[in-house]
């Protein structure tokens, strides 16, 4: 029997989620995933190895399906090029692949994005709206969803909304007016598992907002509120000034490291609410409010937690130069709770801590005092921790197995270069805690 | 009805044993703690698919309390055990010994010890069984029975000297890139090595470089340690499976044997027991009994029989293990390039050093690093860690462990014992060194470090490391085999001096331990006992 449901994107923010409630629903289940990319594995959902981009990969998956999803997509600061690629392209692409073998629904997760008046210079709302399009004109019954702002913990959206939260001051781009309407991950997940299972393939569009309706300054008032207990000042930047520095950022290679794109500050001057809202008949409790959508992810509420995840992304920087994903910090987290030598030690463990808090060059120099004078010290039992759990999860493991290669000559220099820098951690690091060992040791203040 | 024997303990020994009685139309009932095997986990994943596609990949490979993280201070080996080997290791509750000189690995898992090893069976030589009290023609037959039954990799070069040929060798395993290096320069300075006694070739392997009845080939999926998914490298489980197809075979798990209730007329009655889940004794009744619980645990019921049948608290002497001392190298050729995860994880190679006497070769295992995990590895350089992880990427490639494995006789002054409280006894091991260890070990170090040096390869000052006694968990000698009928021995069927419906067929009997892992011999030897005791 044809009945099974295809989704592309399982690997995301939304895709995650919305794998497990459709698993719960009890039909079969094909997960696209590109390699190197797949989602969570779970009991009775098979993963494709393929890319949207490639219909061979998955042609042979949809003909046992009745129903496609399809999340992926490229977002935030890609280049125009590759919003066009992936975003139309790869829609067509899946589309004719779906007339090919007889797909007779699918449900296109699109974006607010698409009502906005203007949308210049934002490849992401042009690629999404010639994307619906295709759909549209592609003979399937479809539905098309414009969610608004989605988060919920973890959400990527809520990692930039909280670089211009956190700041001294609050960040708000444009006059802070414009109207916004953020939904939960989960009332999406709800909306499109509801969409399959009661067949709302009406050929139409559905723009699905969350319960309030606030202005953009709210939002990230809200954000800040959450993190550090109150609402700060607020400093509003032009979206004039901000826009060309932006660009000339982003053409210099620069972009990944700004909390935004130029395209995105449409979103701070374009009202981004949901005109024909469905989902306000969520039964239950009703839609997730701002709290629940503001909430960072689960056990990283106290200050210790905080710490915890604080120290977890400058150790990684410092092994890896890598910033640790969210897995890595709730697993970092939870080791604390587990592992007794991973308590509090004496003072001088202490000093030796608060020194590798400081950044990663801290953590250099701590680090390459305790190798050599205190291996036992709870500052290299975390740092050995920290590795054994990126030793096990993509994409660091693949840092830490792709072996340095190269000639000898080269090697040797690679090496020498390492070591000399070590070195001068360790010049430095000795500079620093001798005294403070000795001191602590003259007190008996516990310097083991 | 009364089985025609009663197999205590369900390991390498064991299973073999009851296999050869079954085919040979008797019955068995084996008793076993039986702790079982998890499922395999996504068997056709390979370790890197693992840790793309599991949920919670530190759970799987670290453990769910971290426990597979060896932290500076806390551990003084380089590896710990892999969550999913914890059942090999894990004892029941109230379980209690207590050791000097000796760290005892004990296994209640069903499958003994052997379901976390590595595979290497090396035939012993006509000299190493020359206190044993049969010919070497006696055990040689069983050796090509048990290759034909666990399917053991191999070839004819030049280890063969240290390893007689066998029946059913099957074809070696694929050498991954290191290794062929290692073979390489072995052979060009080979006529110099030879001549000072040092031999370098293909290592035995329980690992199937072809199918063998349900059993997969090695497919190179890199996770022999946390427990091969397909089957391919050898456990004793799989032949307690080929057990559980006759209807002459129980099998009874989650019991712990306590002793053996012994008539006056010095036989054995019945096997007494304590249900693991309800606390409750029970005794079952035997025609004879094959102790088969690894040498430690047969040594203990051994000893709690005697003590309830006549009070008296006996020592046995002769506890042999092999001293392991772990050689770590990094092959020079071999620097700046990528390492090769996909190839057999463990020795393809070995290296034998030959000693004074026949009795004295030193055999090593080499292992060049592929997939196994490395913070272990890289948390010993004295440097900070982000630099250690550099330097170890750098050298990963040419990394590699020999695993150096010394002979033991068997001496009284290590012994077993139970402790002297009335209600509870439990095992007491002691165990020393003799007194030329230091420098046998250092004589052989010094060879083993020179023939590495003209394979190209350099053992990194500071970083050998001599395991404790008990680590290599090849305990044997407490109730020897032997030609004269000395109280607690056995006789040449390792059939007691004490009790004759009580056969002990472990390493218990074993009166010599080579420098080899003995696990392929005492599978032979239980197929020789079997054979002859239970015609």
């Amino acid at each position: 029997m044809r009945n099974g449901i295809f989704v592309t994107g399982g690997s995301g923010f939304v895709g995650r989620p919305l794998l497990e409630a459709l698993q719960r629903m009890g039909r079969p289940v094909a997960a696209l995933a590109r390699s190197g990319n797949p989602p969570p594995v779970q009991a009775g959902i098979t993963i494709v190895t393929g890319d949207v981009l490639a219909p061979d990969t998955y042609r042979e998956a949809l003909r046992s399906c009745d129903v496609v999803i399809h999340l992926a997509a490229v977002t935030g600061r890609a280049s125009a090029a590759e919003h066009m690629r992936v975003n139309v392209r790869g829609t067509q692409d899946l589309l004719d692949a779906c007339r090919a073998v007889g797909v007779p629904n699918i449900l296109f997760v699109s974006s607010i994005a698409t009502t906005f008046p203007d949308i210049a210079g934002y490849p992401y709302a042009e690629a999404k709206r010639r994307a619906e399009e295709a759909v549209v004109s592609s003979g399937l019954r479809y539905l098309i969803l414009r969610p608004t702002i989605i988060l919920g913990p973890g959400a990527p959206v809520l990692k930039a909304l909280e670089k211009l939260a956190l700041l001294p001051a609050v960040v708000v781009p444009g006059n802070g007016r414009v109207r916004v309407q953020p939904i939960h991950v989960d009332d999406i997940v709800w909306h499109i598992t509801e969409t399959v299972r009661l067949d709302r393939f009406t050929n139409s569009v559905s723009e699905a907002g969350g319960p309030d309706v606030l202005t953009m300054e709210e939002l990230l008032q809200h954000v800040r509120l959450s993190r550090v207990g109150r609402t700060g000042r607020v400093v509003h930047v032009p979206l004039g000034a901000a826009r060309f520095p932006l660009r000339v950022a982003e053409a210099v290679g620069l972009g990944p490291w700004m909390p935004i794109s130029a395209g995105q500050l449409t979103s701070f001057r374009c009202d981004g609410v949901a005109t024909n809202n469905p989902l306000s008949g969520r039964p239950g409790s009703g839609l997730l409010g701002m709290s629940h959508m503001v909430a960072s992810p689960p056990g990283d509420t106290t200050a210790a937690a905080r710490q915890l995840r604080a120290e977890c992304r400058v150790f990684t920087r410092h092994l890896l130069g890598r910033t640790p994903d969210e897995y890595v910090m709730d697993r970092y987290r939870s080791a604390h709770e587990t592992v007794p030598a991973l308590a509090a030690g004496g003072r001088f463990d202490e000093s030796l801590l608060a020194c590798a808090r400081l950044g990663p060059l801290g953590t250099k120099i701590a680090d390459a005092y305790a190798g050599l004078f205190f291996r036992h010290s709870v500052l290299r039992k975390k740092l050995i921790l920290l590795l054994a759990i990126l030793e096990t999860r993509p994409p660091f493991s693949e840092t830490i197995d792709a072996s340095i290669v190269g000639s000898p000559p080269v090697l040797l220099a690679r090496l020498v270069l390492k070591t000399t820098g070590a070195l001068l951690s360790l010049v430095a690091g000795t500079v620093i805690f001798t005294p403070i060992r000795a001191a602590l040791a003259l007190r008996g203040g516990g310097a083991r | 009805m009364t089985p025609t024997v009663t197999v205590v303990g369900s390991g390498a020994s064991g299973v073999h044993f009851a296999l050869t009685v079954l085919r040979k139309g008797g019955s068995v009932r084996m008793l076993d703690v039986g702790h079982q095997a998890p499922a395999a986990v996504m068997p056709e994943a390979s370790l890197n698919d693992l840790k793309q596609r599991l949920a919670d990949p530190a759970d799987y490979f670290l453990g769910s309390r971290f426990e597979a993280v060896l932290l500076p201070g806390v551990a003084d080996e380089y590896y710990g055990i892999p969550p999913s080997k914890n059942f090999v290791f894990d004892h029941p509750d109230g379980f209690v010994h207590s050791s000097s000189g000796f760290s005892p690995l004990f296994s209640f898992a069903s499958g003994g010890l052997a379901e976390a090893w590595t595979g290497g069976c090396y035939p012993l030589t006509a000299d190493e069984i020359a206190d044993f009290p049969f010919p070497y023609g006696d055990l040689a037959p069983h050796y090509d029975e048990v290759a034909r039954r666990i399917g053991i990799t191999g070839e004819q070069d030049d280890l063969s000297r240290f390893m007689p040929m066998h029946g059913h060798l099957l074809p070696p395993l694929e050498l991954d890139r290191h290794s062929r290096l290692l073979l390489t320069s072995y052979a060009r300075a080979r006529g110099r090595l030879n001549r000072n006694g040092a031999f370098v070739g293909r290592t035995r392997v329980a690992a199937l470089s072809q199918a063998l009845g349900a059993r997969q080939a090695c497919t190179h999926l890199g996770r022999c340690l946390w427990g091969c998914p397909r089957g391919a490298l050898y456990t004793p489980s799989q032949t307690l499976l080929d057990c559980q197809a006759y209807a002459t075979f129980e099998y009874i798990p989650g019991l712990n044997v306590s002793h053996l209730r012994i008539d006056p007329d010095s036989r054995v009655r019945a096997v007494v027991c304590r249900e693991l889940n309800t606390g409750v004794e029970r005794e079952f009744p035997v025609e004879r009994v094959a102790l088969a619980a690894g040498a430690l645990q047969s040594t203990r019921i051994f000893l709690m029989s005697i003590l309830r049948a006549t009070g008296r608290r006996i020592r046995l002497g002769g506890l042999m293990d092999n001293r392991q001392v772990l050689l770590p190298f990094v092959n020079l050729g071999m620097l700046g390039q990528q390492f090769s995860p996909d190839s057999y994880q463990y020795h393809l190679l070995g290296l034998g050093l030959e000693g004074a006497s026949p009795r004295d070769y030193v055999h090593g295992q080499i292992t060049t690093l592929k997939t196994a995990l490395v913070h272990p590895l890289i948390q010993r350089l004295p440097l900070d860690l982000a630099t250690s992880t550099y330097i170890f990427r750098a050298i990963h490639a040419a990394l590699g462990l020999v695993n150096v494995n010394f002979r033991d006789t068997r001496r009284d002054d290590n012994y077993v014992e139970l402790s002297a409280d009335e209600d509870a006894p439990h095992l007491c091991v002691h165990y020393r060194p003799d007194a030329d260890e230091p420098a046998r070990l250092r004589h052989a170090l010094g060879r083993v470090k020179r023939t590495l040096l003209s394979l190209n390869c350099v053992v990194p000052p500071g970083m050998t490391h001599v395991r404790p006694m008990g680590a290599s968990v090849h305990y044997a000698g407490t109730l020897p085999m032997s030609r004269s009928p000395s109280p607690f021995t056995t006789t040449e069927y390792c059939q007691s001096r004490e009790f004759d419906n009580l056969f002990v067929v472990d390493g218990a009997t074993f009166p010599f331990l080579p420098a080899k892992n003995i696990t392929f011999t005492l599978m032979a030897n239980a197929v020789r006992v079997a054979e002859a005791a239970f015609s």
